[in-house]
């Protein structure tokens, strides 16, 4: 039996519907900053087999995994302790679900009559969940024993009642118990919500259209997921990002798309971590679907379980995406988890900016990386605190058409913010300095990458010195990767400053809104994942990087250029080192004949030796397909080749990656921001691939030195027949 | 012309036109009319609305005027100002190191205000665009407060003057906002700041955020001194015009104006506070809600309001308009508490298409009043939820919309067929599709506001207004088991007629925070605070002209669970007594289970209040609504007009509808579903198996 479409639409929009109310429900109810202010929170709708029907907007990877608590729960405790209407089961296990220990998931059987009809879940990020380190990820740790403690699936809610002694099970290791209690109870309320809600789609619909209808989600999903899949060229594309934690780790991406199939093979990818940065299996899906929920079915029904039928995920166990217990796991979700986001968004952008009708949608890498203070010790009244203070935001990813937005979310949770300083301040012994866009920070491109913040906190009026996991990677190499000649977005560093002068400076009248107007006695970077330990007028100061850029940056109108200056977007010294624009400080103007002569002295150092300079004008003929402002494809009497875009010049055949025809040189990577200074300068190169004829920048990787450059084998021809 | 000359008279003014409402001194409506929007000056428009008004009454406008006692209006101007961009050139001073936070936004502001589907779409969410301020009108100033309000920096009042000459005289501004950190809490620097500014400038407009906004959030605290700094001297400079050409054409007795807090205020209170004139068109439904729900003793009342493209929902709750705190115009969030009203992309002229999984949709996107639904053969093709109507046989082919419009019912049948051909479904099963998962969509919109208050929409009666409502809310409504549906007279200008019978409220927050039970010490400063808001809140009555004995003031406490900061009001009395306190924690944690479920609770963290609320409410000489006159008649056969194929989903075909001319109802007229009845601007569909009844104020019951 088929329900017709027009009641499949009505019920699916009712279940998103249903989806976001028990977020509202929890987010309501919850005391946790985390929750209430910076909507760390997720939930999922499942179906009774365990897939996903349908995802909220929030964090989303922390929704994007209750299949396997749903497997988990049916397989193990179907028998003993049962499974009945009204249980709820509670989990913080990353390998049943969970993304990161703190991240504590509620999984409960939706029944009608003696069957279970679907499975609805909500995890959220708990401030605490006890181990050794206040706040969690287990910086310090060696393996999973020296993180916080797992609680693989337990039965919190039996019949609809709580079980206390469950209940105490699980809160007596966190050093925020109320708290947590209080969100187990507001996510009781959600769910309950939640069936009753299910129970009158049943009551009006009946039991068989609410279990068709599930069905039909899914299965016209995949057909709409398979059709744009079909849109897009067959083809591999390759792309690597690193992950510094004690040791540099690489997590490698080849991702291939055949007709209506994608394969993200992250088999060679590292070795595991010992602790801390690693992803599960389920964790590192998850990551991947977010990438595709938001930037491939931005306008389909948010069904994950129908993509994944069209999309395989290879990984190797022991590996750093794809970790066996007993390494830890603490932070795998913002550390391998949001890189293994960012490569997939570059394989999609990659394969959008071939078509006509989704070139508009490529677009370069958002921040990869979180940057966050884990913050924890005593507060005014003596009381313990541990909170991850969600204070910072990267940039957003430049477009073909536009410059990146400035200080977003991690990609993948657009419902997310960040907190009001003053609600970090009234609730935890620290006092913020400044808060402010930096400079600099966005990869520079024809079109930019959006800008990030920096911030400067000191503990103020606690009753001891704040422990502080700088909980932040890309710090040393610049990792966000740009498209078609835009540049990566820098490196973001922490500081940390001793000894500073900013009471004194405050009682005497003047304020430090900067790290260059502070005084103090030391300072030093601050490494990915270090952990210190402040005293009042000890400073941290970070920086988090900004989006990627789109476009060789000398193409950028200065115009703009000029107002990224006046706007201090970037610095006067980026604007002549990143664009080759000069400006003359004094007037706030152009210096045109300067500018173009810096540009043109810029374009002919990517030149190699034995370049003529002379331009090859093209034959006149139409593009069959064209990649960014970088390079067309030219039918050239049946045998296309790739040209420069910019001056015409034929770069070779189009059979080839153009990155292997065009001229490639090594740049420094502090050549263009001053974040990069702060950089593994000896270590990491940015490889430039120019056209070899006028120097238009083509492509951009940031590499380790010993490390081999990335590229796609596409099947162009193909590609440019189908259009 | 009312007997005693004198006339109560409501002009809002909304997206196309500006709609005019008079009153007799009986209550009674003696003139309604319409007349264009003129957005570049929209007092304009309200002439042209009172000169139609004027001519239905068949007198002068002077006359109307001069014997006019009250005088309502609702703008736009400052929603337009903002959507358009042309507010003050503004500028803002605000602590040193903090200059960014209105562009941070919190991360937020980029998806805040969004539907579902357009958050979900990564590569185009960007922030506010172009920002109310830019980058070169904020001038940080060195200072800083901690959070127990204690002074680290003290004031640089020599940066402070220099950065406003800066402002003022390099860059410009017409207009100023003062947002420090913690200023809520200690507002000296603002207030010392704002002093330095009325020494070099003292006719600027100034917007300090511990004034407009006193509350915690920096970036909310912001955006409110902001926005009211960028809006304030646009709504000033329209009301006085206002004014002006009011007096100038007789009126002689004050003005009014409607605020999104759901009443009434001054005009100088507007022009201070230009936040409560933002997104108040949709409110003057609500008030009228309000009074609705007083009047037919109908506690629990969802208001809908179904337009040409929005649908719009509000709720009064023991006969109390819902408020929130926190509303978002054009992704800026603010602090102002405003009758909560959420709207979805649904009306007349939401577009019928297919969606990216071949399932047939409805909205969000919509073709306006121009192109419109194909059925106006005004260049639309896309089918729209008129066309369907039209196709389903619901709206009267024949009728000429606003004396201009005609319809044409080919011409929506072709568009409704070519979308159903798509997915294979015939033009009448397309259309009966389109209707219910409008229908639907609404529904799900009813029940999430509904279900969110606590409450199912069975405990509720359901109030239609707007154009197209009668057509489609009284099949939702058989859907969601409302008790009863009205839908009142005059659907179609219920805004303004809310408006003119709306109170005049003023209300003041203070934030005091107490874990109960409290100390008497506590309880002592409680009543204190109490009673000083209350003084404050009479005092500004007072200032308007109002006597004391005609304000009605009521008092909340809002509270919690420690540890969580979503608050729920209480009422209390004058003065709360020890008995009172005693029974806070369990009032409160009933109200909370009320809420969110038995078992939900978590008493052991305690409760605590962290804010009292005072309201004064004072009616103006608001005449009662007209009384009836006629002997209730159930026979409504006079008004029989003819028969009309329609389709009625739970018979599943198309039956013969008796069709009943609106005008020719009277009192006490039963009408058994199916059956149309169409009115002057609107059309009613009473379903099979319901029944319609007519009361002396020409509302039509449907009990379904």
């Amino acid at each position: 039996m088929a329900v017709d479409a027009i009641t499949l639409q009505v019920l699916r929009h009712r279940l998103q519907a249903i989806n976001d109310e028990q977020i509202g429900v929890t987010v309501r109810t919850s005391g946790s900053p985390t929750v209430y202010e910076a909507f760390d929170v997720n939930s999922s709708i499942i179906t009774p087999k365990g897939e996903a029907l349908a995802v909220g907007h929030y964090v989303m990877a922390l929704s994007l995994s209750f299949d396997v608590t749903v497997k988990y729960v049916l397989e193990r405790f179907a028998e003993n302790p049962g499974i009945y209407d009204g249980d709820i089961f509670y989990t913080n296990d990353p390998w049943a679900g969970a993304t990161h220990q703190n991240d504590t998931v509620m999984v409960a059987p939706i029944f009608w009559e003696d069957d279970i009809v679907a499975w609805t879940g909500i995890s959220l990020h708990e401030m605490d969940v006890g181990g050794p380190l206040a706040g969690g990820y287990g910086a310090q740790a060696v393996d999973i024993y020296g993180e916080a403690p797992l609680i693989p699936p337990v039965k919190v809610v039996e019949r609809g009642v709580v079980r206390n002694d469950i209940e105490e099970a699980i809160v007596r290791n966190s050093r925020t118990p109320a708290f947590n209690g209080l969100d187990m109870r507001g996510r009781l309320a959600a769910i309950n919500r939640t069936r009753t809600r299910m129970h009158e789609i049943i009551r009006q619909y009946g039991k068989d259209t609410f279990m068709e209808v599930q069905d039909q989600i899914l299965d016209l999903a995949q057909e709409a997921f398979a059709r744009r899949l079909r849109e897009l060229p067959d083809g591999t594309w390759r792309q690597e990002g690193y992950l510094d934690y004690k040791r540099l780790y690489r997590v490698r991406l080849v991702a291939t798309k055949k007709d209506d199939r994608l394969t993200l093979d992250f088999r060679e990818s590292s070795n595991q971590a010992p602790a801390m940065v690693n992803a599960t299996r389920s964790l590192l899906e998850g990551c991947a679907i977010a990438a595709i929920l938001t930037e491939v079915c931005y306008d389909l029904p948010w069904a994950p379980a129908a993509f994944f039928r069209n999309i395989e995920v290879l990984s190797k166990p022991a590996t750093i995406v794809h970790a066996l217990h007993p390494a830890g796991v603490g932070q795998g979700a913002t550390a391998v988890g949001a890189l293994a986001q960012s490569l997939v968004s570059t394989a999609i952008s990659k394969m959008f900016a071939a078509t006509e009708t989704y070139k508009e949608e490529a677009q370069a890498n958002w921040v990869p990386s979180t940057k966050r203070p884990v913050v924890s010790g005593l507060n005014r009244r003596g009381e313990t605190y541990a909170i991850t203070l969600i204070d910072e935001a990267g940039g957003g990813g430049a477009l073909s058409f536009r410059d990146g937005p400035d200080s977003v979310h991690l990609p993948g949770g657009p419902m997310m913010a960040l907190g009001n300083i003053e609600v970090y301040e009234r609730l935890y012994p620290v006092l913020y300095l400044y808060r402010k866009h930096t400079s600099d920070t966005g990869g520079p491109g024809k079109f930019r990458g959006g800008l990030g913040t920096e911030q400067a906190l000191t503990p103020h009026r606690g009753k001891s010195r704040m422990q502080l996991l700088n909980l932040a990677g890309c710090s040393a190499y610049p990792e966000a990767r740009g498209l078609y000649g835009g540049l990566p977005a820098p490196a973001q560093p922490s500081f940390l400053l001793r000894g500073s002068d900013v009471y004194e400076q405050m009682a005497s009248g003047s304020y430090p809104s900067g790290y260059e107007q502070i005084g103090f006695r030391s300072d030093r970077v601050i490494k990915s994942r270090e952990v210190i330990r402040l005293s009042s007028g000890d400073i941290y100061v970070a920086v988090q990087t900004g989006g990627a850029g789109y476009g060789d940056p000398l193409e950028r109108d200065p115009s703009r250029v000029l107002a990224d200056y006046l706007s201090e977007a970037c610095s006067l010294e980026a604007c002549s080192a990143a664009y080759g624009v000069v400006i003359d400080p004094e007037s706030g103007t152009i210096n045109v004949a300067e500018t173009d002569a810096v540009r043109d002295s810029m374009r002919r150092e990517r030149l190699p030796v034995t370049s003529t300079g002379v331009a090859t004008n093209g034959n006149g003929e139409t593009p069959i397909l064209s990649l960014g402002d970088a390079v067309s494809m030219m039918p050239h009497n049946g045998v296309p080749a790739w040209h420069c875009q910019r001056c015409h010049h034929n770069l070779g055949p189009a059979s080839e990656d153009f990155r292997k025809l065009g001229h490639m040189r090594e740049v420094p990577i502090d050549s263009y921001s001053r974040w990069n200074v702060f950089g593994w300068v000896d270590l990491f190169i940015l490889r430039e691939v120019s056209c070899p004829n006028c120097g238009l920048l083509l492509d951009v990787q940031s590499r380790r030195k010993t490390d081999p450059t990335m590229y796609d084998s596409v099947d162009w021809e193909k590609a440019a027949a189908g259009r | 012309m009312a007997e005693d000359g004198s006339y109560r008279v409501g002009v809002d003014i909304g997206g196309t036109f500006v709609d005019c409402v008079v009153l007799d001194a009986d209550g009674h409506i003696a003139s309604v009319a319409k007349s264009p929007n003129t957005p570049e000056d929209q007092s304009l428009g309200v002439m042209g609305a009172l000169e139609a008004a004027a001519d239905n009454l068949g007198v002068a406008l002077r006359t109307l005027l001069s014997s006019t006692t009250g005088f309502i209006h609702g703008c736009t101007v400052g929603t337009n100002a903002l959507l358009e961009r042309k507010g003050a050139k503004t500028g803002l001073i605000t602590t040193s190191g903090f200059e960014d936070t209105i562009f941070i936004g919190r991360v937020m502001q980029k998806r805040a205000g969004l539907m579902a589907e357009e958050v979900a779409h990564q590569s185009r969410l960007f922030k506010a665009e172009p920002p109310v301020v830019p980058h070169a009108l904020i001038r940080g100033v060195a200072e800083r407060v901690d959070a127990i309000g204690e002074v680290l920096c003290p004031l640089d009042e020599a940066g402070v003057a220099t950065a406003v000459a800066e402002l003022v005289d390099q860059e410009g501004a017409e207009s100023l906002a003062i947002s420090y950190l913690w200023s809520f809490i200690r507002p000296e620097h603002e207030q010392r700041t704002r002093q330095i500014i009325a020494q070099a400038y003292p006719n600027l407009y100034v917007a300090s955020s511990h004034e407009v906004a006193p509350v915690l959030g920096e970036y909310e605290r912001t955006v409110s001194a902001v926005l009211t700094a960028y809006l304030g001297p646009a709504v000033a400079r329209y009301a006085q015009r206002l004014e002006e050409r009011l007096s100038e054409s007789g009126l002689s007795s004050g003005l009014l104006m409607m605020t999104c807090r759901g009443g009434l205020t001054s005009v100088d209170d507007a022009c201070q506070n230009p936040l409560l004139t933002l997104d108040s068109g949709p409110v003057g439904g609500a008030i009228g809600g309000s009074l609705f729900s007083a009047n037919y003793g109908e506690d629990n009342l969802i208001c809908v309001d179904m337009g040409g493209t929005s649908f719009d929902v509000s709720l009064v709750l023991k006969g109390e308009l819902v408020l929130e705190t926190i509303p978002v115009v054009d992704k800026y969030t603010f602090y102002c508490p405003k009758v909560a009203i959420k709207s979805i992309g649904a009306g007349g002229g939401s577009i019928v298409s297919v969606d990216a999984t071949g399932v047939p949709k409805v909205g969000p996107e919509s073709a306006g009043a121009r192109p419109g639904p194909a059925a106006y053969g005004l260049g639309g093709a896309e089918p729209t939820v008129t066309d369907v109507d039209l196709v389903l046989g619901y709206l009267n082919p024949d009728q000429v919309l606003g004396g201009k419009i005609s319809l044409d019912k080919s011409k929506a049948d072709k568009a409704v067929g070519r979308v159903g051909q798509e997915v294979g479904m015939t033009t009448e099963e397309m259309a009966i599709g389109a209707f219910t998962i409008v229908n639907a969509r609404m529904a799900d919109m009813i029940s999430k506001l509904t279900i969110e208050s606590g409450h199912d929409p069975r405990e509720f009666s359901l109030l239609a207004y707007g154009g197209a409502s009668g057509v489609h809310i009284p099949f939702l409504a058989q859907d969601l088991h409302v008790k009863s549906l009205y839908v009142p007279d005059a659907s179609s200008v219920f805004s303004a007629l809310g408006m003119v019978r709306g109170d005049v409220i003023h209300t003041l927050e203070h934030s005091f925070i107490a874990i109960a039970p409290f100390t008497p010490k506590e309880r002592s400063a409680l009543n204190g605070l109490i009673a000083d808001l209350e003084k404050r809140v009479m005092q500004q009555f007072i200032e308007e002209g109002w006597a004391q004995d005609q304000v009605r003031i009521s008092r909340s406490l809002f509270m919690k669970y420690r540890l969580q900061v979503h608050e729920l009001p209480l009422a209390i009395g004058e003065q709360v007594s020890e008995e009172d306190v005693a029974a806070l924690q369990a009032r409160f944690e009933a109200q909370y289970e009320d809420i969110y479920g038995q078992g939900t609770g978590f008493s052991q963290v305690g409760v605590e209040v962290v804010k009292i609320r005072v309201d004064g409410n004072a009616s103006p000489a608001a005449p009662p609504m007209g009384q009836a006159t006629e002997q209730p008649v159930a026979d409504a056969t006079a008004a029989l007009k003819g028969v009309r194929d329609a389709y009625f989903p739970s018979l599943g075909r198309f039956v013969p509808a008796e069709v009943y001319d609106g005008g020719k109802l009277r009192n006490g007229n039963v009408l058994k579903g199916p059956c149309i009845i169409e009115r002057t601007g609107d059309t009613i569909v009473i379903p099979n198996g319901a029944q319609g009844e007519v009361d002396a104020y020409g509302t039509i019951r449907l009990d379904l």
